[in-house]
């Protein structure tokens, strides 16, 4: 193909992309930040993730701040100039206080309008068992207890002050869930007591996505600025918006540290080597092709692209910047080099490739948004290389003195050339074996993913041990054709549920039903209340007066009147302790209608998935579990599927250049895995899903380092130019990812620097073998 | 309509106004610390009657029966008639008893913020600390020869919602408390000190538990 026409083809594929970029460009670039869009999805039931995906989109915008004085007073005024200013701020949707006297008053209506239709689970034993009586003693005390006459005006139209138990009964189970008295409302702000420490509460929703980056950075300038003009208190806080403004923090900084590092690095190697503008130029066309490429493909197929992926895609350019290097080392013998390099650069881009789709082939979206990335930025910069690059080379010049120095380097390792040595390292895998089936599963948790920075983690246990808020990652979910059906699933249920609190496995739990009983129920209530209405019941209130024979008529008839007037989810919904918990109800799902129950204090989960097990329509969801089993799942699969790779690759191999230098190739990267395996294991206590997959790229690149020697004919000083330069960016480029504050991230940079660092050590060594194995001399 | 039981707040008044001193007295000839001292010397049992106007009802509604200061800060209300209910309360404790003396499990207002104030409020006070008192009310006080008269007025909004107006007359010790609450209905309770050796045991019974 002649080079105008290579050219021309370049330029082409590059308004092609262009042109998607343009599309996209058009409905909007946009940068994902949540955790959650990179797990896989964990239910086998798309309802239960759906489910899941609900609550937690919502359940993520909450924010609770804890402010702790060294008096009541100083933390109650504290937390409401702090209430105040955070409400000034418009990021937030309510704050979560304790409810308005209109609020409670609303409440108050709504249970009283349906008076006749509720009775707590206790009133109706104690209706059964002992009747009116019961019930006529408390009015009475209630009455003549100096300060009462609210609830006397109740009593013509509720003489036994069904409204008022049942209110009391509900917000009794909302509000004091789980806690012990060391909590109270004074003026409005919530206290607690702990420890010694008093600590003001305020819990606020937030109006955006806690993904929000304006959200993120006025919120954390609004804490940053009450902090410094209230030295005297402490301010705690926690909620996903903070944890995501971290890692995005975190990971904004990666990117430009590990992408300007490892560019500033290539750009001096390219100064250094080559010695000429043309080579930075191209290479750096190159790279910028590779990284438009990446970008494009992966916006394009995932309708936007993770931070995460720009982080570790950032390490792209030490690996892409590999063919530009090739390319000019080869320009320093030959003025045609591509012909040269043609068959190792595509070889070489074949093995990432393979070891990229290794990535993708997990379910993880996370871990394929990485793999589209890389293969597709790899293809661009090749392409940029085999096409664009014979139109503007130039033949170049390297100074003697580095190539001198990478001769030397390669041939001081030659002192390790014996047989011996190398039938040594074969004890590596077999350490790296033992090893790996030692280290516990520990490490394959979600919180892999996520930079958890400690004073936030912190601030989290001690805000969750004093507000005892319900677990947000592990809850039932509730599926059911009406809200009656769903209200009577809920019924059925309580049996179990007390069961797990008296097993210990959770404290306390909360659902709807306990809020809004189903028709069924409240029939029952209606029903059971017909046989006291009459005026043998009520004879005590008549006696005293409390009740005149006329009201007791209108009582009579109101309660007729409201046959079959019972509570309907939907209007206690709308009500402002509906919408307090309002979280509990997720609505409609794939035309099914769904609803929670919240647990607290989980002890143990395997009764809880047996009860999820046992129930048809009863779903346990257990995010952070279910996905830490999938990694621990997918690292055995994978280290599998590395070990089918590798024997596939060897017979692959085998076929064009005999087993002796097959094996010779293969050997590079196997002791590179191993001994990226072992130091890892020592380094970090274990070897994840993440240090895994980085295998897969150790293995590419290392099977490349082997077919350089084997393609070239002649012993080489380029070849060890060549690799060696791209040793380098690759180690920086990596190096820099294992600084990353994201565990996997860091886990799959140790695990890259080690492995390739192993195989450059190794290559010149591998390469005299191979070059002896086909007959070349060595000098 | 508002649902609250209030009998732990004023019960809490009782207690206050009894064995607590006043600050704030407006006439410099009204001597506060006779006063106080005049209560802190009262009798710990007394009877009381209470009479409630009340809006909604035709006839007032009256009672009687029997009020114990116990040592530990800790009160006995005991209404005799027209039924007989008892009321045990102290910072920590808030009991009820139905005619049987069985515990009455009406659900718990407890968490109520406003009656929380209040109850914490005067619980607070109860224990000598005067300062929330004046964070929630403006006392005006007037002597004569035959004993005092203090008004309290209250100034925090959440206390003004349930309360206008809270008069206590006195000489050696309460005569009279009345109180208006904000929907016009007035209590009046009269006290009388007792030495009544049985009934101050009885009472006592109710301490035990």
């Amino acid at each position: 193909m002649s080079t105008n026409l290579r050219f021309a083809l370049w330029i082409l594929l590059l308004a092609m992309v262009g042109g998607l970029f343009y599309s996209q460009l058009k409905t909007g670039l946009s940068v994902e930040t949540n955790i959650l869009r990179l797990l896989p999805k964990t239910e086998v039931n798309p309802f239960a993730e759906k489910a899941f995906q609900r609550f937690s989109d919502q359940n993520f915008k909450k924010v609770i701040v804890a402010i702790e004085a060294s008096t009541e007073e100083q933390a109650v005024n504290s937390s409401k100039a702090f209430s105040s200013s955070l409400l000034d701020t418009g990021l937030i949707q309510s704050l979560d206080t304790q409810l308005s006297q209109q609020d409670q008053e609303a409440i108050g209506q709504l249970y009283f309008n349906h008076r006749f239709h509720l009775l707590s689970e206790a009133d109706q034993l104690q209706f059964q068992e002992k009747g009116s009586e019961p019930f006529i003693d408390a009015t009475l005390q209630l009455v003549y207890s100096p300060l009462s006459s609210q609830l006397i005006s109740l009593l013509p139209k509720d003489p036994y002050l069904l409204s008022y138990r049942y209110l009391q009964t509900v917000t009794g189970s909302d509000v004091n869930a789980n806690t012990q008295d060391q909590r109270r409302f004074v003026d409005d702000v919530l206290v607690y007591r702990r420890d010694g420490k008093i600590y003001a509460v305020v819990t606020a929703t937030l109006k955006a996505s806690p993904f929000d980056s304006l959200t993120q950075q006025e919120l954390k300038n609004q804490i940053q600025q009450f902090k410094q003009s209230s030295p005297d208190i402490e301010l705690l806080y926690t909620g996903a918006v903070f944890y995501a403004q971290h890692a995005a923090a975190s990971a904004k900084s990666e990117i430009s540290t590990i992408g300007l590092g490892s560019l500033i690095g290539v750009i001096i190697l390219l100064i250094v080597a080559f010695r000429s503008i043309r080579p930075l130029l191209l290479t750096l066309t190159s790279l910028a092709t590779g990284i438009f490429f990446g970008f494009t493909v992966t916006h394009l197929a995932f309708g936007s692209i993770h931070i995460l992926t720009l982080v570790f895609g950032a390490s792209l350019i030490g690996v892409a910047v590999d063919y530009s290097f090739h390319y000019f080392a080869s320009a320093n013998e030959t003025p045609s080099p591509l012909k040269k390099i043609i068959m190792a650069i595509t070889l070489g881009l074949l093995s990432s490739v393979i070891g990229y789709a290794a990535l993708f082939s997990t379910p993880f979206p996370g871990l394929q948004q990485m793999a589209v990335f890389c293969a597709t930025g790899l293809l661009g910069a090749f392409l940029t290389v085999i096409l664009l690059f014979d139109k503007a080379a130039a033949k170049s010049n390297s100074p003697q003195w580095i190539l001198r120095l990478f001769h030397g380097l390669s041939q001081l390792s030659l002192i390790f050339r014996h047989k011996a040595f190398l039938l040594s390292l074969l004890i590596l895998p077999v350490l790296a074996a033992i090893m790996l089936s030692q280290v516990d599963d520990d490490n394959d948790s979600i919180r892999q993913l996520q930079s958890i920075p400690p004073e936030l983690y912190q601030q989290e246990q001690t805000i969750q041990q004093l507000v005892s808020a319900p677990a947000t990652n592990q809850f039932f979910v509730v599926k059911g054709g009406s809200t009656d059906e769903l209200l009577k699933q809920l019924e059925r249920l309580d049996g179990s549920l007390v069961k797990l609190i008296d097993e210990n496995a959770i404290n306390d739990y909360t659902h709807l039903a306990q809020f809004v009983p189903s028709i069924e129920v409240q029939d029952r209530n209606y029903l059971l209340l017909s046989n006291y209405m009459d005026g043998q019941s009520l004879a005590p209130l008549l006696e005293l007066g409390l009740l005149s024979h006329e009201q007791h008529t209108e009582l009579v008839q109101s309660y007729l009147s409201r046959t079959g007037n019972s509570l309907e989810l939907g209007d206690w919904l709308k009500s402002p302790l509906g919408q307090r918990l309002s979280y509990l109800w997720l609505g409609d799902i794939d035309n099914q209608l769904a609803t929670i129950v919240t647990l607290h204090n989980i002890q143990k989960t395997q009764p809880l998935e047996e009860l999820a097990k046992n129930h048809q329509n009863l779903y346990f969801i257990n995010k952070v579990d279910k996905v830490s089993a999938m990694f621990s799942e997918y690292r055995e699969k994978t280290l599998l599927m590395l070990s089918i790779a590798i024997a596939a690759i060897f017979i692959l191999l085998t076929f064009k250049y005999g087993s002796k230098i097959s094996g010779l190739i293969i050997l590079g990267p196997l002791v590179a895995s191993s001994l990226a395996i072992i130091i890892n294991i020592m380094v970090g206590g274990s070897f994840n899903l993440f240090s895994t997959l980085a295998l897969f790229l150790v293995f590419g690149i290392g099977i490349d380092y082997g077919l350089f020697y084997s393609e070239s004919n002649k012993k080489n000083l380029y070849i060890i130019l060549a690799i060696g330069l791209s040793a380098i960016t690759t180690f920086l480029s990596f190096g820099l990812l294992s600084l990353s504050e994201t565990p996997a991230i860091h886990a799959f940079g140790l695990t890259m620097l080690t492995g390739i660092l192993t195989v450059f050590l190794l290559s010149p060594i591998l390469g005299h073998h191979i070059y002896k194995a086909k007959g070349l001399s060595n000098e | 309509m508002k649902l609250y039981s209030f009998t732990a707040t004023v019960l809490a008044f009782c207690i206050f106004l009894i064995s607590s001193p006043v600050s704030a007295c407006a006439q410099p000839s009204c001597h506060l610390k006779n006063i106080t001292s005049n209560i802190k010397s009262q009798a710990s049992l007394h009877e009381f009657t209470q009479e409630k106007s009340i809006q909604v009802l035709a006839n007032p509604l009256k009672s009687s029966g029997y009020l114990l200061l116990a040592d530990n800060e800790t009160v006995v209300w005991q209404t005799t008639t027209p039924i007989k209910s008892t009321t045990v309360i102290s910072a920590t404790e808030f009991k009820q008893f139905n005619k049987n003396d069985q515990p009455i499990t009406m659900p718990s207002s407890a968490d109520t913020q406003t009656s929380q104030l209040i109850s914490s409020t005067f619980l607070a006070i109860l224990s000598g600390n005067l300062d929330s008192l004046n964070d929630n009310f403006e006392v005006t006080s007037l002597c004569n020869d035959s004993g005092w008269d203090l008004n309290l007025e209250p100034t925090n909004s959440r206390i003004q919602r349930l309360i206008k107006q809270i008069h206590i007359r006195g000489s050696q010790q309460i005569d009279q408390l009345d109180f208006t609450e904000s929907n016009g209905d007035i209590t009046s309770i009269v006290f009388s000190a007792t030495n009544s050796q049985q009934t101050e045991k009885q009472l006592g019974t109710y301490l035990v538990d």
